[in-house]
């Protein structure tokens, strides 16, 4: 309301009602996913939370960057033996842990030691949608960094190839099978961060504690492996939890790894965990009661 | 508008609500009752935080349970702790808080920085909540709760912590959205004086029943007594009151008038001419909320068997047992 | 069947208890000492040049958030050593003075409970450490004053942030100290516990312990004792019984609500006073600011007489703690 008198209003600030729309269950859980990439990238927060995520995204590209770039201005340099989309993986693996393992804790436990959960949990989303929308943001910043510089090599090998058209024809098998490793590697890296993030309040343990279940994890596996043998032993080569996306990779590449495991059964196991780790995820939320 | 009806939730061997009905009508409403009966119970389950064990919730007509999300997008909430995430600056903060309850961004930022000036946040809304005072807290927290123009807020102790000018300007806005902003406030507080001051209606609970709720100056009766407090020659001026024919109780400077009818102020005022008496104080004697909340917490009968004026009917008699607490 | 609801008395204090204002005086002597007291930090100063003596009874510290009552009443306890100037309680230097610990009692804000111990073995394990000689008496009578015996055999992991207060406030006053400090003591209690508490610190004030109270929620401190101390800005505002620190407030008129059946009428008489500043008209009352409150209290039956008008209310309206202390902290 203002009141107007011959040409002068005094124009009413106060508070104001709203009456517009307000939109559903879709819109908040797309709010949370955008604010969940976000934060792990560190935007609208000190500079501080920036750097670590930054380098670990700019080191995803380097390999596929690194190897453009030598392809285009200085080929001689390069030998014959160029690594393969499936070494790549395996030398990036350590990123892709390590991105995981630090935004989980940075998008779960502090909202719950902060108790700012009671106030999301008073609006109207679901627990469910929180935690898929935390999940989610952090799937899609791996995704960067697992498909998209895999995918930019790709497409720089096509480039520079004599027919693009051909080698695109020719390597199809390659692209798909890129999206399916970086897809895999992206939401299995992802589980089972947010899986361990939810068990603790502390950024600082649930990272340690999900770097080193990975690390022990490998160590354990390469140990057994050596010392014990009974039929079937080489099975225990999945305990190393680090190393199974790319026995899954290898298996889609149709490169052989060491020992040689049936690449289905290792997928199985993958997707087993990576079940597991969400089920945990949702039975801690669902349980949370402040 | 909230209500509820026989709402009761068991908690391990505690029973937090016991058959609890109530019905909360329009304006500002003081939720009170000792620790442990059943106030943080009640409000979850009124969030739909909590599913009952028996009996319904509901809120501004939404059911509490199985329309929590509708019910939830026009419910503000500020609970009792700090709650904020410390690294968030404040509008962005109350801005993502506006999104999550519905609305679209571009509203949402402008209403996220205006409510945060309406409650006195200025220039600090750009900077992380982390830094900020108490009193600084405790306005975003309200911000959050307002921006998305709830029909009914929930505030949990909105004073805890807060000086007492910052209490008083707490106190001030939640006025203001009650009575100024057509808000409906329910308001959980331990300070009897805030809630004396602000709210419109109470509800008492104790040991998980409803032991009174009525319109507060209803429940706040007169009582057959005036005071009044003199200067000095109070002993004068009781004696001119009783040669008129009244029953005076003398404490210090201080004189219980018994009050039959309103021609008792004249008496008084006559008999202070007479005496030359200063009449500092002069006053009826009023029920305060404390002492309807201390009698409504002894022995009291379930869901405050109210009489025709909402006044509740309780047993008058020994203090009660200490507050017991889950 | 409605019966009756009798409003709380609040009641007078006692002879003897009047003695104990919380001020040194004539055969008081004071058991808290400060002289000169200054903290800074650096750059910062917390506290400047504070000099103030209290003595038994009960007095109520306030001031403004980040003013520096946490900073003093460490300073007090000897937990924080002053860049300058001397504290003494009872008599004694409190720095670095162990036995003197003995005989004072501290409630902090901050929590710092182990979360493992019962309530009991908490309050046990300060008794032990004053080396009382029947440690399981004092801490089940001190259990016993806050109303915790009940819950005592709880952890204090599983205590609401109320119970916790309680349990603090029954370890300061196992060992029965002789002065008590206590830094928001209420907070998280309900309203009848919030009245048991203050009435255990009115009557320890009574009994002649010192106990000092920082707290925000006025109109409570108020019901305990009328000597306060005030602290603005890291400086002494003021010190002293409200009531009096209100009479000193002379460049302040007195604002008083005068409740009649015709108010115009009753005004018209009141702004003939001298005294009267100013006289506002409302629909069933007048509000006055006067310079001369007593000539005004005096006149405000004769008016209402001579008008003809009844008189339902008389309130002074900035005479509580309430108005004192803005009037203090906007100076």
């Amino acid at each position: 309301m203002s009141e107007q008198v011959a040409g002068a209003r005094i124009i009413d600030r106060g508070y104001q009602h709203y009456d517009g729309a307000r939109l559903g269950l879709t819109h908040a859980t797309r709010v949370m996913t955008w604010a969940a990439i976000k934060r792990a990238l560190g935007i609208r927060r000190p500079f501080r939370h920036k750097i670590l995520p930054w380098l670990l995204l700019l080191v995803s590209f380097g390999p596929a960057a690194f190897l453009l770039a030598f392809r285009v201005f200085v080929p001689a340099a390069l030998g014959n033996n160029l690594p393969s989309y499936d070494s790549i993986y395996n030398r990036l693996t350590a990123v892709y842990l390590l991105f995981a393992g630090l935004a989980a804790p940075d998008l779960l436990c502090a909202d719950r030691r902060e108790r700012v959960l009671s106030l999301y949990f008073a609006a109207p989303i679901t627990r469910l949608r929180y935690v898929a929308s935390q999940y989610a943001g952090l799937v899609c910043l791996l995704l960067l960094m697992t498909l998209v510089p895999m995918l930019v090599l790709f497409a720089g090998n096509a480039l520079l190839a004599n027919s693009a058209w051909d080698y695109l024809r020719q390597h199809t098998d390659d692209l798909w099978h890129i999206m399916l490793s970086g897809a895999l590697t992206a939401v299995y890296f992802s589980a089972l961060a947010v899986a361990v993030a939810s068990f603790t309040d502390r950024r600082a343990y649930a990272t340690g504690t999900y770097v080193g279940l990975l690390l022990v994890s490998g160590v354990v596996s390469a140990i057994l492996v050596r010392i014990v043998h009974f039929s079937g032993s080489e099975w225990l080569a999945l305990i190393n939890l680090v190393f199974l996306p790319v026995r899954v990779i290898r298996g889609l590449f149709d490169v052989p790894a060491e020992p040689a495991l049936n690449p289905w059964a290792c997928a199985g196991v993958m997707l087993g965990l990576i079940a597991v780790s969400l089920a945990l995820l949702v039975w801690r939320y669902a349980r949370i009661r402040d | 508008m909230v209500q509820t009806t026989d709402l009761s939730k068991r908690f391990e061997r505690v029973q937090a609500l016991d058959g609890a009905t109530l019905s909360v009508p329009p304006g500002c409403t003081g939720l009170l009752g000792p620790n442990g009966a059943g106030k943080s119970t009640l409000i979850k389950l009124l969030l739909g935080l909590l599913t009952p064990d028996r009996g319904e919730a509901r809120v501004e007509g939404f059911d509490s349970t199985r329309q929590a999300l509708a019910m939830r997008a026009i419910v503000g909430y500020m609970p009792e702790h700090e709650s904020l995430p410390s690294d968030w600056m404040a509008q962005d903060f109350v801005r993502y808080m506006a999104e999550l309850h519905g609305l679209p961004s571009r509203v949402a930022i402008q209403r996220a920085s205006d409510t945060l000036f309406h409650v006195g946040l200025g220039e600090e809304r750009y900077r992380a909540i982390g830094g900020f005072s108490t009193g600084m807290k405790q306005r975003v927290k309200l911000a959050q709760a307002l921006v998305h123009d709830p029909r009914v807020m929930f505030l949990d102790e909105p004073t805890n912590g807060l000086d007492p000018a910052g209490r008083d300007e707490m106190l001030v806005l939640i006025d203001r959205i009650a009575h100024e902003m057509g808000i409906n406030v329910i308001l959980s507080s331990h300070l009897l004086a805030d809630v004396e001051r602000v709210a419109d209606h109470v509800v008492i609970l104790s040991t998980g029943r409803v032991v009174a709720q009525g319109a507060l100056r209803a429940l706040m009766t007169a009582t057959p007594a005036v005071t009044v407090r003199t200067q000095d020659g109070a002993l004068p001026l009781a004696e001119a009151l009783r040669r008129r024919g009244y029953t005076v109780q003398i404490e210090g400077q201080e004189l219980h008038v018994e009050y039959e009818s309103d021609d008792v102020y004249d008496a008084i005022r006559d008999a202070a001419v007479e005496t030359d008496a200063a009449l500092v104080h002069l006053k009826r004697r009023v029920l305060t909320l404390e002492d309807i909340y201390l009698a409504g917490q002894d022995d009291s009968p379930p869901n405050g068997a109210r009489d025709g004026a909402g006044r509740a009917v309780a047993a008058a008699g020994a203090s009660g047992a200490g507050g017991q607490e889950p | 069947m409605t019966t009756e609801i009798t409003p709380t008395s609040r009641t007078e204090p006692s002879e003897a208890s009047r003695a104990a204002t919380g001020r040194p005086g004539p055969g008081v002597p004071a058991t808290i000492e400060v002289e000169g007291v200054s903290k800074w930090y650096g750059d910062k100063v917390a506290v400047s040049d504070l000099t103030f003596a209290l003595g038994p009874g009960v007095t109520a510290l306030l001031g403004p958030n980040g003013a520096g009552k946490s900073t003093t009443l460490k300073m007090l306890t000897g937990q924080l050593r002053p860049s300058r100037g001397a504290v003494r309680v009872l008599g004694q230097p409190v720095m670095d003075n162990p036995p003197l610990y003995r005989r004072i009692g501290l409630v902090p804000e901050q929590e710092g409970l182990y979360p493992f111990l019962t309530g009991r073995e908490f309050v046990e394990l300060a008794a032990q450490l004053h080396r009382l000689p029947r440690p399981r008496q004092a801490a089940e009578e001190a259990l016993h004053t806050v109303e915790m015996l009940d819950a005592a055999d709880r952890r204090l992991g599983g205590y609401s942030k109320g119970m916790r207060q309680r349990v603090k406030i029954a370890q300061a006053l196992v060992h029965e100290p002789d002065v008590l400090m206590l830094d928001e003591p209420l907070t998280g209690a309900d309203p009848r516990q919030r009245l048991a508490l203050m009435e255990t610190f009115t009557r320890l004030g009574a009994a002649g312990k010192t106990v000092l109270i920082s707290s925000h929620i006025l109109y409570e401190v108020e019901r305990m004792g009328s000597n306060v101390l005030v602290i603005v800005n890291g400086k002494l505002a003021a010190e002293g019984d409200f009531h009096a620190i209100r009479a000193l407030m002379d460049d302040r008129p007195r604002r008083v609500r005068v409740t009649c059946s015709d108010p115009r009428a009753v005004a018209a008489r009141l702004v003939a006073l001298p005294g009267t500043l100013s006289v506002s008209v409302e629909s069933d009352a007048l509000v006055a600011e006067t310079a001369a409150p007593l000539e005004f209290h005096h006149a405000v039956s004769r008016a209402a007489q001579g008008a003809e008008a009844r008189l339902y209310g008389i309130e002074g309206l900035d005479e509580d703690l309430e108005s004192v202390f803005r009037y203090l902290v906007s100076r």
